[in-house]
């Protein structure tokens, strides 16, 4: 009933609105994902999702928007859940100006179908924020900086878990070369909290480890606190190849600075909530490939490798004998986790325009994940294909 | 370390062949006053006439098309502030048609590269409920 009324209010809003000041988007996408959590229990279904976006444009540098989107899954539905977002988005400097300003901020909720049913995890829902300001500056004919700050936050319903908050200062600059190819790089900063279990925790008297186990209900309680600071670099070459094709080639390199050697975050099997699990640091490279090769098709392709070195990360035991997990938690149990991943997708897209200028987009969709892990619960393989109708209007 | 390394070489390997690529495949020359320019990473030249705002470059259609109602406006030279004649008409844009203009000059602005995998999918824009980024159960992915 919820998503029914919300759906009615953008529609009204949608009709009340005039043409140059308002447009609006409806998106249904339908397909398979090979696996959900992405583990080694590959965990499949398949699911739907609605979703509908309404832009609001007010003067000539502000826009307001409201999105809902409901994802249902077949197998799983205490899965499904509704995505609320809101946000703003202000451009206060003119096109013709050497100078640009782009700042927006965003409110983004999130609830799951478990919250209504009698299994109770109406813990697990989560709000964001983001809020992000960047200047740029055109240099020359083909040479651009900028710089800017972000701010995210994630606040969830569980009030044991601690809110995630990162700030991240980032610059940038872009130039063309050769004549037909562009070079970008970026640099970054990025600073926040973290809750973390500390590896041992002696008692001041006895000298005992209190973090062996941890008991049921005390998984954040134990938790204590430290800055999480990385810095990361990125170049990125793009240009075309022939008349028709795209490709962009991106390198990236994060590394946490200060790294506590004794931090350990909670991982997949100890069901506790960890905002920092998937925290990593590591270098990656990606290249994508779009084509118009094929009239009123836009093809994109592309591939990817990550190598991800995680916080230390701790798991349940598994009794080899029975094959259970153990009950006892444990920083003991904790291990380093580093990752290699492998990642290729396609996509094909093909807008369809009418008259009155509304468009209407049908797509395709191919993932492919691998994943191999030094934590055997993170080895896993995931293929998707999903397939969606996007209308503007 | 190696591995590091190595994918170092790679992608260096990889930018020198791409670079070269585009250097042979430059059977376009550049005309007019507008430089070629890509800040959102496609590989395409931003500055290219898209009028009816489909995603597909005008030279790309079989046709021009006719313009998008209520979106189609006018991008001009992006760099149009550095010349002493801007070719971008300036008659009474709609509020719309303002903000697509302004919104397209900070384009590179709009999101930073902090995220690995958000440059992964640039583009695409292709809506999917399976996209992860949250908790569930006590689990996060």
């Amino acid at each position: 009933m919820r998503i029914v009324l919300l759906f009615t209010q953008l529609l009204l809003c949608i009709s009340s609105s005039s043409a140059d000041s308002f447009d609006a988007e409806f998106t249904t996408t339908g397909g398979f994902i090979g696996n959900i959590v992405k583990d080694s229990a590959t965990l499949e279904d398949n699911y739907s999702t609605n979703s509908l976006t309404s832009n609001l444009y007010v003067g000539d540098g502000a826009l307001f928007s409201f999105t809902a989107s409901h994802t249902y899954y077949v197998f799983n539905p205490g899965l499904s859940n509704l995505l609320l977002k809101s946000g703003m988005t202000l451009v206060p400097t003119d096109d013709s100006s050497r100078w640009t300003v782009f700042w927006s901020a965003n409110r983004r909720i999130i609830s799951f179908q478990e919250e209504d049913t009698e299994v109770s995890t109406s813990d697990v829902g989560s709000t964001d924020y983001d809020v992000l300001t960047s200047v740029g500056y055109k240099v020359s004919g083909s040479a651009s900086v900028r710089f800017g700050h972000s701010f995210f936050s994630t606040d969830y319903a569980n009030k044991q878990v601690r809110n995630n908050n990162r700030n991240e200062w980032f610059a940038g600059g872009n130039m063309t070369v050769l004549g037909r190819a562009s070079v970008d790089l970026e640099i970054g900063y990025s600073k926040g909290e973290y809750y973390f279990a500390p590896e041992t925790r002696l008692h001041p008297i006895v000298q005992i480890d209190t973090t062996y186990p941890i008991k049921p209900g005390d998984e954040y309680s134990v938790l204590e606190s430290g800055d999480l600071k990385s810095v990361y670099i990125s170049p990125r070459l793009s240009g075309k190849v022939g008349r028709t094709t795209g490709y962009s080639l991106t390198y990236s390199y994060r590394e946490f600075i200060d790294r506590n050697d004794r931090a350990v975050v909670y991982g997949h099997t100890t069901g506790a909530i960890s905002p920092w699990a998937s925290s990593y640091e590591g270098s990656a490279v990606s290249l994508s490939v779009k084509s118009y090769r094929f009239t009123g098709f836009i093809i994109t392709t592309g591939a990817g490798y990550w190598d991800k070195r995680y916080l230390k990360t701790m798991e349940r035991q598994v009794d080899s004998a029975t094959g259970l997990q153990s009950p006892l938690l444990s920083t003991r149990f904790a291990k380093p986790r580093q990752d290699y991943q492998r990642r290729l997708f396609l996509g094909l897209q093909r807008p369809i325009g009418s008259p009155s200028g509304r468009i209407i987009e049908p797509s395709l969709r191919i993932d492919y994940t691998s994943n191999s892990s030094s934590i055997g619960v993170y080895d896993y393989t995931d293929f998707s294909i999903s397939t969606g109708l996007d209308f503007k209007f | 370390m190696s591995c590091l390394r190595n994918q170092f070489f790679v992608t260096a390997f990889l930018i020198v062949f791409l670079a070269g690529l585009s250097v042979s495949g430059a059977e376009e020359k550049v005309t007019g006053q507008k430089a070629y320019v890509d800040l959102d990473g496609d590989g395409f030249d931003d500055n290219t006439d898209d009028t009816d705002g489909d995603g597909i470059p005008d030279r790309f259609e079989k046709r021009v098309p006719a313009p998008r109602a209520v979106a189609a406006a006018p991008r001009g030279d992006i760099f149009a502030a550095l010349k002493k004649s801007s070719p971008v008409l300036r008659f009474s844009l709609s509020p719309l048609e303002s903000f697509t203009l302004r919104q397209f000059t900070c384009r590179a602005q709009s999101k930073c590269r902090s995220d690995f995998e958000s440059e992964f999918t640039a583009g695409l824009g292709i809506s999917s409920g399976s996209s992860g980024g949250h908790c569930v159960g006590g689990v996060c992915f």
